[in-house]
């Protein structure tokens, strides 16, 4: 039982930049020289932040990518794997939290696809498939017919033949990355029980989860990582609430939070009653002039829809926005930047650059009609502003005519921002607004945000770090399942462990 | 990742000729083939010849230009061709048949083009169809209701003041060539300086970051196609006129084969973003001196569409060997 069977040793992997060339004289590293080990036959939960590096250990695990430094024993044995056919050789079984079956085809097809069982070498060997497969269902208690399309599965149903193909593969050590993030209750259980059994026929469980209450049900042990890093092991029979939650968030705070603004008591903005879904409850929150608010929660808690929805990039089923005192009807993008709010989006490369053009023009783009009134684009003007906006923020480039496909990170997420302070809003939606930027560029983010709110611009900030969500925040509204948990004020002290309480209970 | 892809376009163009050859393909090729053209090809330097191309490029470069706006936007229009059959048989049975006013039968067509350009717009923004179904859907129908409302037959021997709008001599040329050449420079303005080219280049790469950004991503979906389809129904008037017959089957898919390859070849991408006026009139340029030189030569006409089948393929090859090399 207490045998170990994997060892994973000062497992680094560095940042790397936009070629893919790993970046090793940084200070910022994706996985710092992590020690991890499973034994045989338990259930070894791994916990951390969105961003600590869990799914990057996991993926290294599973042969998806290949660490910079560090060893692996398997069963005693130095090992690596280049690609993931040959950690599924070794054993190894990877359930992703996006399930990966195809959906147009069935069952049997699905636990054989690319390994498919052949009758003279040339054809199929369906019937050997479908035997074969409802074996396989079988053997983990499930009776879903081989020959049902994997459309017409629950998601419940879908993650079990996920385990059951895994198991086909003779898996010692099963990845599982946040099984039940989609699952009813009663799945849950279904669930729950497979887990214990196959731990009874000793495979060794990586489970991956937020929720504390699961870890106790069914985790052996836990480790946690913070910031890349390995921050303490705990088995589960010395659980203390406490220090788990001190390991994932006990770091110290930077300096580089310090702000000089002062929020005001005009409100910008007033959201009444929205659900970001038929089935969500519905969202109160304001913002003031001059205020940064923040939305802490988990990745899939609704931050973003919400912002999406005030912004108008996404419909919403019901609820009001209000918006310097009058009520907007139906947002959408164009009235929202005419009307001076501004929506700096999670992901810059799918919605807030235009890769293939080049920096002036990423600049100007939102406001082409305010800034060239006869439709005409005069070079000269376009020219100066664009360099105006690229010095305010120091975007680093060779000129404005340089392709913000070429940039680095923070210098990509400075054009958008220029893009939208280049005719300075009323309200600046900002999600995630320092994700996958270099420390300085961080720094640079944070003092412009204060600078801009100082100005009086309303800010909502959406981030999934705790340092950036207290340094900033004046307030802080908690999201969980679709709607508000918690509202946190700065007077009352906002503390991580009451961010964290808010998101996960 | 796409990223990775537009990476390498990035990449420093070293030296003045390597940027002008990534930047203007078009006259590039051009060059390249008149040259050879001029060396190997008996009779292709004459004037006489030279204005005749000019000619013949004069309406496939207005359609090309729609052609371009369309592929900007990343769709297609393959029913340019049937548009331009569908708006001559509008055009000859109002003018000739019912004895309509030149002007007003003249707008009526061009009105109908736009509105068969709005509706496959519509179609392709509103309900999703991917532009390569719908308007290949749209061409057949408007095929099929063109032979339909001439009953098959074609409109000959029409007033000579609806021919005089194309073919009024103008020097050497005609009037023909010097709307091409208006529509050309408009066009020029409104792609290349205008806010509205900027918001169709930028929707055309990337339509969820030009909606974030508040560009009116629909309007100037649809637009793109009911500009293709007014040009379309421009090309066929002016087409009615050169041939002195209006007839349901004139344009058709091998028209729009034809003006899609000149407008690839013109530096547009099938991908969307990319396209210029200039690029558009090079592209036509190059395939009517293709054109040009198997006629001269006397080869088989068949060859021609070979080798326009060739050509659309080099041009496919060019743009992603350039975009890597370059």
């Amino acid at each position: 039982m207490s045998e170990t069977i994997l060892e994973m040793r000062g497992i680094t992997k560095y940042i790397f930049d936009s070629e893919g060339i790993a970046l090793k004289n940084t200070n910022v590293k994706i996985l710092d020289n992590i020690d991890f080990n499973l034994r045989h036959g338990e259930v070894h939960v791994l916990m951390g932040e969105n961003g600590a590096g869990k799914s990057t250990l996991m993926k290294i695990l599973g042969g998806i990518i290949p660490p910079d430094e560090g060893e692996m024993v398997l069963e005693g044995q130095k090992t690596g794997f280049k690609n993931p056919m040959e950690a599924k050789a070794a054993g190894i079984g990877f359930i992703h939290q996006e399930l990966n079956l195809c959906q147009n085809i069935d069952v049997a097809h699905n636990m054989f696809l690319g390994n498919e069982i052949m009758k003279n070498s040339v054809f199929m060997d369906k019937k050997e498939m479908y035997q074969r497969s409802a074996e396989l269902l079988a053997r983990i208690g499930c009776n879903i017919n081989p020959k049902t399309i994997v459309r017409n599965l629950s998601t419940a149903q879908q993650q079990l033949v996920e385990i059951a193909k895994a198991m086909s593969y003779h898996s010692k050590i099963l990845i599982m990355d946040e099984p039940t993030a989609s699952l009813s209750q009663n799945e849950i259980d279904i669930l729950f029980n497979l887990i214990r059994d196959m731990k009874g026929k000793g495979i060794s469980i990586i489970y991956i989860s937020h929720r504390f209450e699961e870890l106790l049900e069914i985790g052996d042990r836990i480790t946690v990582l913070r910031d890349g890093k390995n921050s303490g092991n705990m088995d589960v029979a010395d659980y203390d609430y406490d220090k788990l939650v001190n390991m994932m968030v006990g770091r110290t705070l930077e300096k580089m939070h310090s702000c000089t603004h002062i929020p005001q008591e005009e409100e910008v903005l007033r959201v009444e009653g929205l659900k970001i879904s038929e089935k969500t409850k519905p969202i109160h929150i304001t913002v003031k002039k001059g205020e940064i608010v923040g939305l802490g929660g988990l990745v899939g808690s609704g931050r973003t829809e919400l912002a999406q929805s005030i912004f108008g990039a996404r419909r919403f089923p019901s609820g009001k926005v209000y918006y310097m005192g009058e009520r907007i009807k139906k947002p959408n993008p164009r009235s929202s930047v005419q009307k001076g709010i501004a929506y700096l989006s999670e992901d810059r490369k799918l919605d807030g650059l235009v890769l293939p053009m080049d920096i002036r023009e990423n600049i100007t783009l939102a406001y082409l009609d305010r800034f060239f009134k006869n439709r005409i684009i005069s070079k000269p003007r376009e020219r100066e502003i664009a360099e105006g906006e690229a010095r305010e923020l120091n975007i680093v480039c060779r000129s404005i005519y340089q392709l913000v496909s070429t940039l680095s990170g923070g210098n990509q997420q400075k054009v958008v921002l220029a893009k939208w302070l280049s005719q300075m809003p009323k309200l600046l939606i900002l999600d995630e607004p320092t994700r996958g930027i270099d420390i300085n560029a961080k720094a640079e983010i944070y003092k412009l945000m204060d600078e801009i709110a100082g100005q009086g611009v309303a800010i909502l900030m959406i981030s999934s770090e705790m340092p950036e969500l207290i340094g900033m925040s004046d307030r802080i509204y908690v999201m969980r399942g679709g709607t508000i948990s918690d509202e946190i004020d700065k007077a009352d002290g906002i503390t991580q462990e009451r961010i964290l309480q808010g998101a996960l209970n | 990742m796409s990223s990775e892809k537009t990476l390498k376009q990035a990449k420093p163009a070293g030296g003045w000729l390597r940027g002008f050859v990534k930047n203007n393909g078009a006259i590039v090729i051009f060059i390249i083939i008149f040259v050879f053209a001029l060396i190997f090809i008996r009779n292709f330097a004459s004037v006489e010849n030279m204005l005749n191309i000019v000619k013949q490029a004069a309406i496939p470069i207005i359609a090309c230009i729609g052609m371009t706006m369309v592929l900007m936007t990343g769709g297609i229009d393959l029913s340019l061709g049937y548009n331009i059959g569908f708006t001559s048989v509008v055009a000859g049975l109002l003018i000739k048949t019912l004895g309509v006013p030149v002007p007003l039968g003249v707008i009526a067509a061009l009105a109908v083009g736009l509105a068969i350009g709005f509706g496959n717009g519509l179609l392709v923004d509103k309900v999703k169809v991917p532009a390569f179904i719908t308007t290949l859907g749209t061409g057949y129908i408007l095929l099929g209701a063109a032979q339909i409302i001439s009953k098959g037959e074609t409109i000959n021997k029409l007033p000579e003041d609806f021919l005089a709008i194309g073919t009024t001599p103008v020097g050497d040329l005609n009037t023909t060539v010097l709307i091409a050449v208006a529509v050309a420079v408009i066009f020029y303005i409104v792609l290349q300086r205008s806010t509205y080219g900027r918001a169709l280049a930028a929707f055309g790469y990337n339509q969820r970051a030009s909606f974030v950004s508040g560009i009116p991503a629909s309007k100037i979906h649809v637009s793109a196609y009911a500009i293709c389809g007014l040009l379309s129904a421009l090309a066929g008037v002016l087409l009615t006129i050169r041939v002195n017959c209006a007839q349901p089957d004139m344009g058709g898919g091998d028209y729009t084969f034809q003006i899609v390859t000149a407008a690839i070849v013109g530096g547009a991408s099938l991908f969307g973003g990319k396209g210029t006026v200039v690029g558009s009139i090079f592209g036509v340029f190059i395939i009517k001196v293709i054109e040009n030189c198997i006629n001269l030569t006397g080869v088989q006409y068949f060859l021609y569409q070979a080798v326009m089948g060739i050509v659309i393929l080099l041009a496919l090859i060019f743009e992603c060997v350039k975009n890597k090399k370059l």
